[in-house]
């Protein structure tokens, strides 16, 4: 193996800008002891988000197009991809069988949110490997 | 061709040029102005690309890198109209690990210092928006700018999607770190380190490209429009086509005679 990704697909980004930090077998990580230190972490990602909708009614809503010749690009707030080299961070565990993923999100403790639901929303997480 | 240099202490020639060049245009309330410009890219533009598809290409569009080299042109353009040979400085958070001084301090000279804040004014936003920017640096448990290390391996990357990806991702880290207004889409642009950071972001571009090549870019997105800047991906690939290069240092030599 000569890489590792893991892969975040369809993450809501309307949603606070934050942290996400990724520690492998190590369910008992919280947001007071995640930390680049623990040898149980795999890396992170940022997402700069849109905390805030500054439009009218539907200004926000994500909608699929279907009309011919509406090639403009697509909604802003398109769900977003991520991805995280975790290549050191997967070989350490390799040999361990089961691999547990927790991810630790953090934003700004006064950031607000326009929605509800969790601060990380997305719909898959993908592990790729590479020779 | 003008030389984007790294930001400097207030006294340097370039910021000191910079600065009269963001007070100007940041007077101005038209089209031409630093309020308009800072405008396209979230509140109320909403112009600037980062996770959009394309409907003209199944290829996932990644022109995040793109259309930012070309905002900035935009606005090195505009601010040229204002001070001639004037460049955009980059912030290169890998050397200077905080808000950079000149970017902090409320007075330089004894003038407000237009690279602190702006005046957002947007006045078509629910609720509209008229106040002054503002940050709140480290305030997200966990986070960093990024190091020379990281950038380092960044560059050994060879795969433009993979590479894309990763650098949007240290872009990323930096908004959150700077914080306040910067976290934020719809208002970053406003903040004037906003321009110092992407200058930054386009340099680390910039050194993959002299690694990897400048065409190394995906043929699908050639076409892709950069709006509302005129251009396509394909126009923005070589900066010495946009009008400057990233430098370390330039300095006037007197000629005798």
């Amino acid at each position: 193996m000569s890489r590792a990704d893991l892969e975040f697909y369809g993450i809501n980004h309307f949603r606070p800008s934050y942290l996400a930090r990724i520690f492998f077998n190590d369910p008992d990580v919280d947001a007071e002891s995640a930390s680049e230190d623990r040898p149980t972490y795999a890396g992170s990602f940022a997402m700069l988000g849109h905390p805030t909708c500054f439009g009218g009614e539907g200004h926000c809503e994500v909608h699929e197009r279907s009309r011919r010749f509406d090639d403009r690009p697509s909604h802003p707030l398109t769900r977003a991809f991520k991805r995280v080299v975790v290549t050191e961070a997967l070989r350490r565990f390799l040999d361990k069988g089961e691999l547990t993923i927790t991810v630790i999100v953090s934003s700004d403790p006064d950031a607000s949110m326009s929605e509800e639901g969790p601060l990380l929303d997305v719909e898959g997480v993908q592990l790729t490997t590479f020779r | 061709m003008v030389y984007r240099l790294p930001v400097a202490e207030a006294a340097a020639a370039h910021m000191v040029n910079f600065r009269q060049a963001m007070a100007q245009a940041e007077a101005i309330p038209d089209n031409r102005g630093y309020n308009h410009i800072a405008g396209f890219h979230g509140a109320p533009g909403q112009y600037c690309w980062h996770h959009q598809f394309s409907q003209r290409t199944p290829v996932q569009a990644r022109l995040f890198l793109p259309w930012h080299r070309a905002y900035l042109w935009w606005l090195e353009q505009a601010l040229q109209d204002l001070t001639p040979g004037v460049a955009l400085p980059y912030w290169d958070w890998t050397d200077i690990a905080q808000i950079p001084g000149v970017y902090a301090s409320a007075r330089i000279d004894g003038q407000p210092n237009p690279l602190l804040a702006t005046r957002m004014f947007v006045p078509t936003a629910q609720p509209p928006l008229d106040r002054t920017t503002r940050r709140a640096p480290g305030r997200t448990p966990g986070v960093r700018l990024p190091t020379a290390t990281n950038i380092g391996d960044l560059l050994t990357d060879t795969d433009w999607a993979s590479f894309s990806d990763r650098l949007e991702d240290f872009h990323d880290q930096v908004h959150v770190w700077v914080g306040g207004d910067m976290t934020d889409i719809n208002t970053a642009a406003f903040d004037p380190v906003f321009f110092a950071h992407h200058a930054q972001i386009d340099r680390v571009w910039y050194l993959w490209q002299v690694q990897h090549g400048v065409d190394n870019f995906p043929v699908e997105l050639l076409n892709e429009p950069l709006n509302p800047f005129g251009k396509n991906a394909g126009d923005v690939l070589n900066v010495q086509a946009l009008g400057y290069e990233y430098a370390a240092s330039a300095a006037a030599i007197p000629v005798a005679g």
